[in-house]
């Protein structure tokens, strides 16, 4: 071999060896990610797993159309689907007449979306305890209030998954693999969850008025408000169903514990029915605005009203991660009336509207009607384009009502183009008023007429200092009947009726005596619709561990 | 085989050349080499240059439509510049279908070629041709080898064509009148009659408004030559073409320059460097591949009682709040550009008699950029823009890939003959992108788009994001091809693929091959055949595979998205950080396997030819984002990316042609068909159910046992008639003819309790007396049992004729556009046939403001019948299209030779101006699509015919 074989052959060997002997070529750094290992180190990090906990809220369209009104008024007799007419959006008007199914989209959003916000809650659980040991700088006290956060919203979310599901997989950490198949736990078992997590998140957290500007956070006040939610749906559940539906086994009466946490909130002082004293706010409805109306204004966002709030904001973000408020579009007055008396359209769509028999359970003259929904031929205006006034128009609403709770300013709604998109005001999970009668409620169911009374007529008088007829006047004495068409008044649009029907068992009673709007004979099968089925296609992720309840197999 | 690379004791070999073996056209490339293609023993697809210049193709995708068996390119629509669906035997995974494109020795874009610098185009079908390339040949190979120069004088060469392009056809839409009485009809709940004198009223067709005639056009030139120690080759090109719809035109410039050189008697060099940028406008891809915002949809459904603009050019409102769909068309002010700059290089050093070293770098360089300007405009009080607003995009990317490798080539004793490769490949990518949004800018003119120019402080909504990605493969690969007489033959191959994507223990794969042939033509006893002039026998097994979509899905990353971040004060958005995907750390290349078994033979001297190939491919451990349960926390995330699933692909190819080469007319006629049996073999659920267009959904089923994506629905027979037996109860009416469960209490539950005359009657399958999901079964499969091509050139004199033929059979499509066509709710117009609808009449104010209608089989305005896949939505798809016909004159050479000229050739013709098919909807082919919701039709930008005319010019 001469010398010039060996120079050619030193060429080849030359190429092989470059690359032979990098062994690491292969090995990379994700750009733009951060390795999981490399996070959950410092405070900073910390307060980022909290906040991705918090985020699964701006979901609104979940939160707002689908759990409230969707889910929440619309099986009930106090709204309609809506929109153009019966036609529209036929999988909404299911939901409307009780045929909705398992196979349903909606169904699965909510269970999604709920199911992420707890797994980044224990996401935050699981890492934030082990940042004292690698943040040197982490307070200690604030991590330890980032888990209490967390486990407030893993409860939260809970609630709202058995509230709406009844009984679901019990997960309380970040699942391998080979965990994705989980059976249905019993709702007690998701209580006790849900309670230790409140328990935990009631020592740690503080109240209103220690979160500083950050007022959308959990407080000490908002679990202690939850718990006392808590505690009522699992006594109405053991009063209503105890013995006689397994579903609900392991519920006792717990009403005493419902009112104690209510109470304190109540008593903390650091929450006011606003308007209770008469007093009147500037909003863009006018100069005057009553208290209660004033209370859905986005001027009202987190203010002593507040237990929690969903918080809301404009920032010109698409439809589906919008941190805007659905509600407005989606449920407000789809016409109105041009100078030229035409039909013209407002850019929102009529959803969840209300039904006469909601209308009619207002006490004549009671102000939160006026600030809750308007009628045909009542002459009310609606704001629209530069902010003129002009008459609603009823062309297509099959009632002929439309709910005004959520409407918006014509400024505040059309900031961010043409099509979906959402309005300034927080989603109000949770008011004062609410914890007022949730404690009355309690009172009531142990014999304390007395407090029960005061509760309900403290929520009784603030609506009436709303307006100028003395209505709706102090009770003098109060039944189950009072507390139940109180909450509805005080609460319509906002979600909770279909719930409450069910826990006190007087759905199938309501709701098979009244056919919908276009004369449906909805029938509520005792048994079955309690809950709203699971989503077909967790049942077919599960391979079948997962099981529907009776019904709805 | 180390030990026969030992070179030093060669001297009693017989070595010759590969140069010497072979004839140029005979030559076929077959990855890191080339091969005669009478010795080939794996399953090949040629595709010569000659065919991609004859007629006008705008890009390479297209030129190989219908030409190969077993090569299914579908477009994805007639939008000019998008690629198409290419499918090469079957579909062996869900996650896609799109093969390895190996451009000069890598892997580019068919897309950015001009079609006149290639020289040829093979198709690596089967696994032991593709096993080569290992991990990334699952999908089969396309490999273009570009023009180079030869030595000698310089030649010029230029192609020019020009055509006129028009929508295939268009939907027929109802009349105003027809129109208004749907109106009515939606109306009648209401008192009312809608104020208009309806016999009058004109109807505006939107289609004709929208679809304007669009030009296509194509220039390049190239000059190339060279003397005994360097060739070169220079070209450019320019291809324009315009949409029939408003901003949607396409644009692609490229230059080319190759050339090689002999450095001396041992070394040659050659470059390869490309420069190419296209543009494309308006809306991005998505738009037109979705139900929602399509403006093909908004066109098609258009009010038609108004037109685009009023007499003083401004657009017209529809009374009934139909949007009018010229707005948004008119005011997506967004143009995309795409620049990629790459040089290739490469030395093939000559080392000793029968081995030569190649060596070759290639690196790329892509800069994409995007402008979009979203102006202020009103068009009615719910369509407009108050706040306008400037995005802009950049994106650059960078890569190169390194190969080198030994080739080996020696007879031994006159009749073993032997070749051996063996070598590696490296490559990495990486890239970012950087964009930026500015609102309120201090004006619309053009050049002052630019983000400093809003008059707006920075805020949230005036933001600027960015992020980056990278990658890295890594192979070693051998091949030893032996032959025993030059009949019997032998492949061998190996390559071990290595992957960034994969986590270290799982990171490598080994995929093997081998293939035998047997020339049986040239045995003593088939001599007495004479009619017989070649036979071969192939059979191949071998391993390919498929790498991970890309990123990292084996490592647990955190991500701070926009969706992860949220309000705390009310005021601010703060930073959320959390796992959008969940890591699958021991995720692998997915494997798959196919065994080949071909027959190729020509008879009476070469004019006959026959080739056909069995084969039967089962991809294993396909990988998917696996869906699961969202209790895992996935909801809105990426699932997890796992191994799962098996799907086989069975089938046939036949190529056959026959040609006249002698007398006046000479000609071919060719045809190719192939047919794929497609069956799930397994997945990691019992079923997935995909594809939605609006309400319907979902459209497609895959399960196992059957093809992927098959449609399933319920099944619709009949009507309900007012002429049915009914039943009071209450308040409602039932129709009682129907299944029906009688309840414990004697009650009866009526299958459709909603059910009117007009209704569609649907099917009871399981016979419980309910229509539930239970009652849903298969409609039909999205995938063709039959594809074929077919053509026929001829040549007479100075004239050529070529007329080229495609079509698939036995496949269905889901037709998504009778969702608008037939749409139970609004006020967009509706197709034609649905004036014939079941309806009864209705009176206003004493007047009758919709006539009855019973005598019909179209179903009445119902969501129940319009809303629900069944099979109403399921047509049949077979269609035969007349791809292109061309007539061309080359003048006599003793003519042109006069003026300079070497060759001119004209020619004329058209492109998809014929095509039979039942399917109602625009377009029988339906691309777009992922598998598992593959042929369902959502009503794509049409497809455009042309009538064209061109010259080919070489000086």
């Amino acid at each position: 071999m001469n010398i010039r074989v060996l120079k050619k052959l030193s060429f080849l060997l030359l190429g092989f060896a470059f690359f032979s002997c990098s062994s690491d070529y292969l090995e990379l750094k994700p750009q733009a990610a951060e390795n999981s290992a490399a996070f959950y180190l410092t405070q900073a990090h910390a307060d980022q797993a909290v906040i991705a906990a918090y985020s699964q809220f701006n979901n609104i369209s979940i939160w707002g159309t689908d759990i409230m009104q969707r889910l929440g008024d619309i099986p009930s007799d106090d709204a309609e689907a809506g929109g153009e007419d019966i036609t529209d959006v036929p999988s909404l008007q299911e939901y409307g007449r009780l045929t909705n199914l398992a196979t349903d989209g909606i169904v699965n959003d909510v269970f999604g979306t709920l199911y992420r916000a707890i797994y980044f809650s224990n996401i935050a659980i699981d890492e934030i305890p082990g940042i004292v040991e690698t943040d040197p700088d982490a307070d200690p006290k604030i991590l330890n209030r980032r888990v209490a956060e967390v486990k407030f919203l893993r409860a939260l979310n809970y609630f709202y998954l058995t509230m709406i599901y009844g009984g679901v997989p019990y997960v309380d950490h970040v699942l391998g693999g080979d965990e994705f198949q989980q059976p249905r736990a019993d709702i007690k078992t998701i209580y006790e969850l849900i309670e230790s997590d409140l328990k935990d998140a009631i020592e740690i957290l503080p109240e209103r008025s220690g979160l500083g500007d950050e007022l959308g956070r959990a407080s000490k006040g908002a679990a202690k408000a939850l718990l006392g939610r808590l505690y009522q749906f699992e006594s109405s559940y053991a009063d209503t169903y105890g013995g006689k539906d397994d579903r609900f086994d392991g519920m006792t009466d717990r009403w005493a514990e419902s009112l104690k946490y209510s109470e304190e909130v109540i008593k903390s002082g650091e929450y006011e029915l606003i308007g209770i004293n008469g007093e009147t706010y500037e909003t863009w409805r006018g100069t005057e605005t009553n208290g209660y109306r004033y209370i859905f204004t986005s001027d009202s966002d987190n203010n002593k009203e507040g237990v929690f709030e969903i918080q809301c904001v404009q920032e010109g973000l698409g439809y589906g991660p919008a941190r805007g408020n659905a509600l407005a579009q989606w449920s407000c007055s789809r016409y109105y009336y041009d100078e030229e008396g035409q039909p013209t359209t407002t850019g929102m769509w009529g959803f969840g509207i209300p039904t006469q028999a909601l209308w009619d359970s207002f006490e004549e003259g009671d102000p939160r009607l006026k600030a809750s929904m308007v009628r045909e031929g009542g002459g009310d205006l609606m704001q629209t384009t530069g902010n003129a006034w002009v008459p609603y128009c009823f062309e297509s609403c099959i009632t002929n009502i439309y709910g005004t709770k959520w409407e918006a300013s014509y400024e505040e709604f059309k900031a961010w183009g043409s099509t979906w998109h959402g309005a300034p005001q927080n989603l109000r999970l949770i008011r004062i008023s609410e914890v007022y009668l949730n404690a009355a409620e309690a009172a009531l169911m142990l014999g304390n007429n007395a407090k029960a009374l005061q509760y309900i007529n403290k929520v009784r008088e603030r609506a009436r200092m709303c307006g100028d007829t003395g209505i709706p006047a102090d009770l003098t004495s109060v039944s189950m009947e009072d507390i139940i068409n109180e909450r509805r008044v005080e609460f319509s649009s906002e979600g909770k009726r279909y719930y409450d029907l069910v826990r006190w068992g007087i759905a199938a009673e309501k709701l098979n005596a009244t056919p919908t709007a276009d004369d449906y004979p909805r029938e509520f099968i005792v048994g079955k619709n309690e809950f709203h089925p699971l989503p077909e296609r967790e049942i077919t992720m599960s391979n079948g561990v997962l099981e529907q309840y009776p019904g709805w197999q | 085989m180390q030990h026969e690379l030992k070179f030093g004791d060669n001297t009693n070999l017989n070595v010759q050349l590969v140069e010497d073996l072979y004839g140029i056209d005979e030559v076929v490339v077959t990855g890191y080499g080339v091969q005669k293609k009478s010795d080939l023993t794996g399953a090949v697809s040629s595709v010569s240059a000659e065919k991609l210049n004859s007629v006008p193709i705008p890009n390479v995708e297209q030129a190989l439509q219908g030409m190969a068996a077993g090569v299914n390119i579908i477009p994805k629509s007639g939008k000019p510049g998008e690629e198409a669906d290419i499918q090469i035997r079957g579909i062996s995974s869900i996650n896609g279908t799109k093969p390895l494109v190996i451009i000069d020795g890598v892997s580019g874009s068919l897309m950015s070629l001009n079609p006149s610098d290639i020289a040829s185009i093979e198709v690596l079908k089967d696994a032991s041709s593709a096993a080569i390339y290992g991990a990334t040949g699952g999908n089969g190979v396309i490999l273009v080898t570009t023009k180079k120069g030869s030595a000698g004088k310089m030649r010029i060469s230029a192609n020019v064509y020009r055509g006129i392009e028009n929508p295939v056809n268009t939907v027929d839409m109802m009349n105003s009148q027809e129109y208004m009485e749907v109106v009515e009809e939606l109306e009648a709940r209401k008192s009312t009659p809608r104020n208009y004198d309806r016999d009058t009223l004109a109807t505006y067709d939107w289609q004709d408004m929208i679809f304007e005639k669009a030009i296509s056009e194509s220039y390049d030139i190239s000059i190339s030559g060279g003397n005994e120690v360097s060739t070169y080759l220079f070209s450019t090109s320019l291809n324009k073409q315009q949409g029939i719809v408003k901003n949607t035109d396409y644009q692609r410039f490229t230059i080319r320059m190759n050339s090689e050189h002999k450095v001396n008697k041992f070394i040659t060099f050659d470059e390869k460097i490309t420069f190419v940028n296209s543009q494309t406008e308006g809306f991005d891809q998505w738009y037109w591949h979705n139900f929602y915002n399509n403006p093909i949809v908004d066109v098609i459904s258009a009010d038609p009682t108004v037109t685009a603009y009023d007499e003083d050019g401004v657009w017209t409102e529809s009374p009934f709040n139909v949007g009018n769909p010229i707005v948004k068309l008119d005011m997506k002010d967004k143009i995309n550009k795409n620049n990629e700059f790459a040089g290739n290089f490469g030395l093939k050093v000559h080392l000793l008699k029968g081995l030569d070293f190649n060596s070759r770098i290639t690196g790329k360089f892509g800069l994409n950029d995007a402008k979009e300007y979203q102006a202020i405009y009103q068009a009615s009080p719910t369509d407009f823009n108050n706040q306008d607003k400037l995005i802009q995009n950049m994106n650059k990317s960078l890569s190169y890939n390194f190969q080198n490798y030994i080739n080996y080539q020696t007879t031994i004793a006159e009749r073993h003959n032997i070749s051996v490769m063996v070598g590696m490949e490296a490559s990495k990518w990486w890239g970012y992108d950087i964009s930026g949004t500015r609102v309120d800018m201090a004006s619309p003119n053009p050049d002052m788009l630019y983000l400093k120019m809003s008059t707006n402080g920075e805020s949230d909504i005036q933001n600027v994001t960015g992020g980056a990605y990278n990658g890295a493969n890594q192979a070693y690969f051998g091949r030893l091809n032996y032959d025993y007489l030059g009949r019997y033959l032998l492949t061998v191959n190996v390559r071990r693929d290595g992957s960034s994507s994969f986590g270290p223990n799982f990171r490598w794969g080994t995929f093997p091959s081998f293939s035998v042939g047997w020339k049986f033509a040239e045995e003593d006893f088939m001599q007495d055949l004479t009619f017989l002039s070649t036979g071969k026998l192939r059979f191949g097994y071998g391993q390919t595979g498929s790498n991970a979509k890309g990123g990292f899905p084996f490592l647990s990353t955190v991500e701070n998205l926009e969706t992860f971040r949220y309000t705390v004060d009310g005021v601010s958005t703060q930073v959320g950080t959390a796992p959008n995907q969940i890591s699958n750390p021991s995720l692998h290349w997915e494997s798959v396997n196919m065994s080949n078994l071909g027959l190729d033979m020509t008879f009476f001297d070469n004019r006959i030819s026959l080739s056909a190939d069995i084969f039967d491919k089962v991809n294993e451990g396909m990988i998917l984002e696996k869906e699961t349960s969202s209790i895992a926390g996935t909801y809105n995330g990426d699932n997890p990316e796992v191994n799962f699933g098996s799907i086989s692909n069975k089938g046939y190819e036949i190529t056959m042609g026959a040609r006249k080469n002698s007398g006046e007319l000479t000609g071919s006629f060719d045809l190719n068909f192939s047919g794929v049996k497609n069956e799930v073999l397994s997945l990691a659920v019992d079923s997935m159910q995909s594809g939605a267009v609006h309400n319907v959904q979902p459209t497609n089923m895959t399960l196992v046992g059957a093809p992927v994506a098959q449609f399933y629905g319920w099944q619709l027979e009949g009507m309900f008639s007012e002429n049915d037996p009914t039943e009071k109860v209450g308040s409602r009416t039932f129709i009682t003819n129907q299944p029906q469960i009688v309840n414990e209490d004697g009650s009866i539950t009526y299958a459709q309790p909603n059910a009117k005359p007009g209704d569609a009657r649907f099917k009871d399958v399981d016979g419980d007396g309910k229509i539930t999901n239970d009652d849903k079964v298969l409609l039909g499969s999205p995938l063709p049992k039959l594809t074929f091509g077919f053509s026929l050139n001829l040549q007479y004199k100075g004239f050529d004729f070529v007329a080229f033929f495609n079509g698939t059979y036995g496949n269905k499509i889901m037709n998504g556009s009778k969702q608008y066509l037939y749409n139970p709710v609004g006020y967009q117009n509706r197709g034609a046939g649905f004036a014939d609808r079941y309806r009864d009449e209705v009176v206003k104010d004493g007047v009758v403001v919709v006539n009855e209608n019973h005598d019909t089989d179209i179903y009445r305005l119902s969501a129940d019948t319009y809303t629900k896949m069944s099979n109403f939505f399921v047509e049949d798809g077979s269609f035969l299209r007349l791809r292109n016909v061309s007539l061309g004159y080359t003048f006599p050479g003793t003519l042109t030779k006069k003026i300079g000229i070497e060759k001119l050739r004209i020619y004329g013709g058209g492109k998809n101006l014929f095509t039979l098919t039942k399917y109602t909807g625009l377009n029988p082919e339906i691309g777009g699509n992922d598998i598992l919701n593959m042929g369902v039709d959502i009503g794509l930008y049409p497809v455009t015919s042309m009538v064209y005319f061109g010259a080919n010019i070489t000086f």
